[in-house]
């Protein structure tokens, strides 16, 4: 027998007409739809994730040297095809050009080696930062035409002879759009607000005012000179394989004074923060294949009993086994091609539509290369579903008896399709992987899925037997033999109800939690503003000072600087690597504390915090990561020598910090009393309204002494992180919910033509519309009761496992969704239960017989 | 028939002979007991001829003629088509033999719903592996007074007009062999009058071996030979 003659397209547009396999297309093309515009979307924002990420230090990664760069380096970075652009940033003495074209400059030497802003009427230090084209690779440089106008993204870097400040210079230097400012030797015009500059971060050189120039103009400025403190910056970004390559090669090259910075390094919250979004695209990827699978299945089962007869007479006609599997495998290969292009272009036209609808600043175009990621994802998904998920039940049609021409009652045996499931599992799992990176997350919610699965067929098929057994006795329903009668069916429907319930409950659960925990990480008026510097003598002033500007409860620390000098009678610098700049950072000098209150933000993960007996006693508290470096442990005796005194603490408990929560926070906390006869000065943070930026300007006249940091820019930056994060589990959660209905419309239509027949038989035997519809809703409406509360249970459970192992999250039950999850299934299996079987009764019993 | 001896009386009607069953038996089983559906039934048919299988419902006629046509394996005994034992083939080989050399007509038509008359009718030329099968397809249909429906579905068929598109599918193949099962089962008197006659006109063209299992008695005598089925045996 020759096999081609009957061409795949000819069986495809048959089976076609028959309309089932139009069912198949169409859950195949909703899961490829929605699936692939949630690929190109989380590939999309996850470039923005990571740029967000990069905006912190403008780029990936980032070199700095005291000295240019060498040109090795930057050679290597365009060879590895990595994009760079470079900075120079330095202190220097900032004035406004009088209008009669003089100008006062007086560079004090103190000044500039305290590395602090001194605000004065004509005189400013500010952090002057000359940027090179391309800059910044990552993130936004902002800028506003006017103080306090609406900031736009900026094009380009400033012009040659132009300069773009910050706004709290404006009200410091008395300036206006298109004055003149005086740096070094060179005249700049004043172009434009500086909103948002990337590199922001709390620490040494930024709490200066930032200015930013053209490099080109950096000669005529005349301040580089040999010994002048200047920090030259490399900045690299591209492709995560291309930068991990030029981090081998350049490590070795670097000089102690050179130092390369991972911008993820640079922020753990937000690494936090991007590691659960990560986990939770991961989670919501695995739960709409699942569930599309488990759709697909479904129909495909229908389909495969559908064609029993058609395949028996084929069968009759001569029809073999190979030739009839031949036949369904290449429709679902020409369907795969088919819809799988469809689902693709369709996904592509949403994720566009979306982009330039509502998401256009939280999304990042795609390069080339990557919009193939998501176009290799929607076909690989397109070919899981289809061969994992549908080939199975089609596997049995090649045994089908030709005798059920003349014994309908023939069924084919129950092919053994572990093989196919195994293999269905592996690529699902494989495809989870690729997407979401991330081993141990895949496992989990592999593992988790099948779990529930299996134990959840299991209990739900006892359930089953035992309510229509003891609930016949219970309430008078006539139907709770049906649910008996199609034991395995409705099992598996009630598996399928439950698997969209839990999963729509886990997912809804934990998306509530990490958007609180977002919210929460940035709270409204979170401190922009750090005051240094506060002498003790003035610290009562400075109080009534807040107060009278409307900024109250406002907490001091006191600050003392002091150098660790050994730990456990070990000197410190024979303990480290004095190439790691992340330890060589402790031989510096360290902000050291007292506090008798451990601060919100704070939580001790090891040993005790101080008690009241503890004030005046030579014990410390030291933060996690400083401890780690240095391998520091409970008990550990440390030497700081602070001013002339040399003091020892023992270790007495290890505490974890949140840096990013704006308030002051220290490596080394002492209880009270112990350093309170040394030299100190004070610290606070508190927000200031953006409208009232006039009053640091009143801080900086009553107090000359004390020094004024502006966090408004990172604040600003991690608040779009946590808003771009939070839309986009909104979003996603929206596909979700969508593949979703598309499983609760595939479980009811798989038992809906024996339940029609039943009903139609019934109609012509005399029962009434009203009869009918409470048989067939109150066994829809069970189904669903017992779905709901199954998926209220799991819900939980897997929160509260997703919560312990993959989030880091706290747990506590969610007594809503326990509750409403069984209404929730009612009211959904109910309704679509009853769409789908109305026809029966608008359709005279007999023609709807035929 | 039973078993027949080999003498020199009956060698040329052996050399005619087309398909011998031999003590076929078929149990099925029900439950934890055994049902005997067939008991060692024994029969010979000859090349052209045409045989009815008569007897009431449950007297396992259509059992008989699934195993005859290779579409179900004996318990016991064997079916030997053109000197083909069927049990030495596998379900697939027995597919291959019924593609060239069988036709069927069914009680209640077996058509595929999704196709036209006219791709109902190119189906088995298709499994054949045949070129422009619509060719041959449109001819029978025509013979069957059905050139007007070529593109009508099933459905939009009245129970006369799907069996005379079935008879056309059977003959489509020019078949060696026809198995009737009930193929009158389903039909008013008119029609059924009409499609047997149809029947007998294309067996008589197309010089086919007929084998039908049947109620009708009209049909029964129209068949040269008439076999009566009892309790699963032979009874004449």
């Amino acid at each position: 027998m020759k096999y081609s003659l009957n061409p795949s397209w000819k069986f495809l547009v048959r089976n076609w007409k028959s309309g089932e396999l139009q069912l198949i297309a169409f859950a195949i093309f909703i899961a490829v739809v929605c699936i692939t515009s949630m690929v190109f979307l989380t590939e999309s924002i996850q470039a923005g994730l990571e740029d967000t990420s990069g905006s912190l230090l403008g780029s990936d990664w980032v070199i700095t040297s005291p000295k240019p760069i060498e040109e090795e380096i930057v050679k290597k970075t365009h060879h590895l095809g990595l994009k760079t652009t470079t900075t120079v940033n330095f202190l220097t003495m900032l004035t406004r050009k009088t209008t009669d074209g003089s100008f006062s400059r007086h560079v004090s030497k103190t000044a500039l080696k305290r590395a602090m802003p001194k605000y004065d009427e004509e005189l400013v230090l500010a952090e002057v930062q000359a940027v090179g084209k391309n800059y910044p690779l990552r993130g936004q440089l902002r800028t506003a035409v006017q103080l306090f106008a609406k900031d736009e993204i900026a094009s380009s870097i400033p012009e040659k002879g132009t300069v773009w400040l910050e706004a709290r210079l404006f009200p410091i230097l008395g300036l206006e759009i298109g004055d003149e400012v005086i740096i070094g030797s060179a005249f700049f015009k004043v172009d434009r607000v500086l909103t948002n500059a990337p590199d922001r971060t709390l620490e040494g050189i930024n709490m200066a005012p930032r200015v930013l120039i053209n490099e080109g103009d950096l000669g005529a400025t005349k301040i580089l000179q040999p010994g002048s403190r200047v920090t030259y910056k490399l900045l690299i970004a591209g492709q995560d394989e291309n930068l991990k390559q030029f981090k081998n090669w350049v490590t070795p090259k670097l000089t102690p004074t050179e130092t390369l910075i991972d911008s993820r390094q640079s922020r753990p919250v937000l690494n936090i923060a991007l590691q659960r979004t990560n986990r939770y695209l991961g989670l919501i990827f695995l739960v709409n294949v699942s569930l599309s699978g488990v759709a697909i299945a479904m129909v495909a089962r229908r389909f495969s009993l559908k064609q029993f007869d058609s395949v028996a007479i084929l069968r009759c006609f001569g029809a073999s086994g190979w030739w009839i599997l031949k036949r369904y495998l290449s429709n679902l290969l020409l369907l795969s091609l088919i819809v799988g292009a469809l689902g693709i272009s369709v996904g592509l036209s949403i994720y566009n539509a979306l982009k330039s609808l509502f998401l256009n600043e939280m999304l990042f175009e795609l390069p080339g290369l990557a919009i193939t990621i998501p176009v290799i994802i929607g076909l690989c998904t397109v070919f899981v579903l289809l061969f994992g998920f549908a080939l199975p039940p089609l596997l049995s049609l090649q045994k089908i008896s030709p005798l059920r021409v003349l014994r309908k009652d023939l069924d084919p045996p129950n092919l053994s399709n572990r093989l196919v499931f195994l293999f269905a599992i592996l690529a699902v799992t494989f495809l989870i992987m690729f997407q979401t990176r991330d081993v141990e997350l895949t496992g989990i919610l592999v593992l988790l899925t099948l779990g529930i699965s299996s134990v959840g067929l299991w209990v739900i098929y006892g359930l089953l037997q035992w309510v229509s057994r003891v609930g016949q006795f219970l309430i008078p329903l006539q139907n709770l033999g049906g649910i008996r009668r199609r034991g395995r069916e409705n099992a598996l429907q009630i598996l399928a109800f439950s698997l969209v319930l839990t999963f729509i409950g886990a997912l809804f659960l934990v998306r509530t939690d990490l958007l609180r925990t977002w919210k929460d990480q940035i709270p409204f008026q979170a401190p922009n503003y750090f005051v240094v510097n506060i002498p003790p003598t003035l610290l009562a002033s400075f109080k009534a000072f807040l107060q009278e500007g409307s900024i109250n409860s406002v907490h001091l620390d006191p600050v003392m600087m002091g150098r660790l000098v050994s730990v456990n009678q070990e000197p410190v610098k024979m303990q480290i690597d004095l190439s790691n700049e992340k330890q060589r950072v402790f031989t510096r000098l360290l902000n050291l504390t007292w506090s008798q209150k451990l601060q919100s933000d704070n939580r001790v993960v090891e040993g005790q915090w101080f008690s009241e007996s503890d004030n005046g006693k030579g014990v410390i508290s030291v933060e996690r990561g400083f401890a780690d470096r240095l391998n520091i442990k409970l008990g550990d005796k440390l030497d700081f020598q602070i001013s002339e005194k040399r003091i020892t603490a023992v270790v007495t408990s290890i505490r974890t910090v949140e840096w990013d929560s704006f308030q002051p926070n220290f490596y080394v906390i002492f209880p009270p009393k112990t350093l309170e006869n040394l030299s100190r000065t004070y610290i606070t943070s508190f927000y200031l309204p953006p409208e009232k930026i006039n009053f640091i300007k009143k801080i900086v006249q009553n107090f000359p002494m004390v020094s004024v940091i502006d966090t408004q820019m990172i604040v600003n930056q991690l608040k779009s992180f946590f808003d771009t994060i939070s839309d986009l589990v909104q979003y996603l959660w929206g596909f979700t919910l969508m593949v979703s209905f598309i499983l609760l419309f595939a479980a009811i239509i798989s038992t809906l033509d024996e339940r029609r027949e039943e009903a139609i038989l019934l109609r012509i035997l005399g029962a009434g519309q009203r009869q009918l519809l409470w048989i067939l809703l109150s066994e829809f409406v069970l189904l669903g009761l017992l779905a709901g509360t199954i998926g209220g249970i799991s819900a939980n459970g897997i929160l509260y496992w997703l919560s312990q192992t993959v989030f880091d999250l706290p747990y506590r039950i969610n007594y809503e969704v326990l509750l409403l999850m069984p209404v929730i299934g009612m009211v959904l299996v109910g309704f679509g239960g009853w769409a789908g079987t109305r026809s029966v009764f608008l359709t005279p019993p007999y023609r709807a017989f035929r | 028939m039973g078993k027949d001896r080999l003498n020199k009386e009956n060698r040329s009607k052996i050399r005619n002979m087309f398909i011998r069953a031999e003590h076929l038996t078929k149990k099925v089983a029900v439950g934890s007991h055994s049902l005997t559906i067939l008991q060692d039934i024994s029969l010979d048919i000859e090349q052209g001829e045409s045989l009815a299988v008569v007897g009431v419902s449950g007297s396992g006629k259509s059992t008989l003629l699934g195993l005859l046509a290779g579409l179900d394996m004996p318990t016991q005994g064997r079916v030997v088509l053109d000197k083909v034992d069927l049990n030495t083939l596998n379900e697939d080989q027995r597919a291959k033999m019924r593609a060239k050399n069988i036709g069927f007509i069914f009680q209640n038509f077996q058509l595929l719903s999704n196709l036209t008359a006219l791709e109902n009718v190119m189906l088995p030329l298709e499994l054949h592996g045949m070129k422009e099968p619509d060719k041959r397809a449109k001819e029978l249909l025509e013979k069957v007074g059905l050139i007007e429906r070529l593109q009508h579905y099933p459905k939009q068929l009245s129970g006369g007009e799907q069996q005379r598109v079935a008879i056309a599918r059977a003959f489509v193949i020019r078949p060696r062999i026809l198995f009737a099962d009930e193929p009158t089962g389903n039909l008013d008197q008119k029609t059924a009058t009409n499609i047997i006659h149809l029947l007998f006109e294309l067996n008589q063209h197309y010089h086919t071996t007929l084998v039908c299992v049947t109620h009708d008695p009209l049909l029964g005598k129209r068949c040269k030979r008439m076999l009566h089925l009892e309790g699963g045996q032979l009874v004449s």
